[in-house]
């Protein structure tokens, strides 16, 4: 149904050009799979991802409609949060990497996670 | 991931006059910068390839690919050629 060697593979696929780590998440912040130089970052960089991304969506006005992306400029990195079905996918990447890039980074991985990721959601 | 991008950049900054280039999407956030051209500029570049395309469509005409605007700005002894392409847009800084 879901293998998640490659879903580890598809994550290590945007994990180049400058970003340190790719990590999908479940709603509750725990990890899924995940790209990154350690385990220790992955579990660091998600448990932020997954507070920041839970903070931003209860305080998103039901007029405006839920939240779909969040980049984030900080002082020493980027980073890019997005749903993917109803997991986290956040990606954290250098100084130096374009926000653009970021976002294309993140709109081909949920484009390509979107439909088999529906499928275990469900479950 | 990012390689088509980075070689078209490259390609572009190897070419003669060039001097910068920059590629923008339509958010104006930048995709990459090389030589002159600064990420930050990137949003002012996608508005003017924005802004211009609406002129265009002022016309009456059609949307088809002879009508896409590119936009020339001079300054000094330089050149920016700006053109906007699908979802994105291309700058390019020339001597």
């Amino acid at each position: 149904m879901l293998k998640p060697k490659l879903i580890s593979q598809v994550l290590q696929q945007a994990t180049t050009g400058g970003v340190k780590a790719t990590i999908l998440l479940n709603p509750e912040g725990s990890l899924l799979a995940f790209a990154a130089q350690s385990d220790r970052d992955a579990r660091i960089y998600g448990a932020i991802a997954s507070n920041i991304w839970t903070i931003y969506s209860k305080h998103c006005k039901p007029e405006v409609g839920p939240l779909s992306f969040l980049m984030l400029e900080c002082e020493e990195g980027k980073v890019a949060i997005t749903v993917v079905s109803t997991m986290i996918l956040c990606l954290v990447a250098r100084d130096d990497v374009e926000l653009g890039i970021l976002k294309a980074k993140c709109e081909a991985l949920t484009r390509h996670l979107e439909e088999p990721l529906s499928r275990v959601a469900g479950y | 991931m990012e390689t088509g991008i980075n070689n078209i950049l490259a390609k572009l900054t190897e070419s003669e006059g060039v001097i910068g280039v920059l590629i923008a999407d339509e958010h104006g956030l930048c995709l990459g910068a090389r030589g002159i051209a600064k990420a930050s500029s990137a949003g002012f570049i996608a508005s003017i390839a924005t802004h211009a395309r609406e002129l265009t469509e002022m016309k009456g005409r059609s949307d088809s690919k002879e009508d896409t605007p590119t936009i020339s700005v001079e300054y000094g002894n330089s050149t920016i050629l700006i053109r906007s392409e699908g979802n994105h847009t291309l700058a390019v800084w020339k001597s």
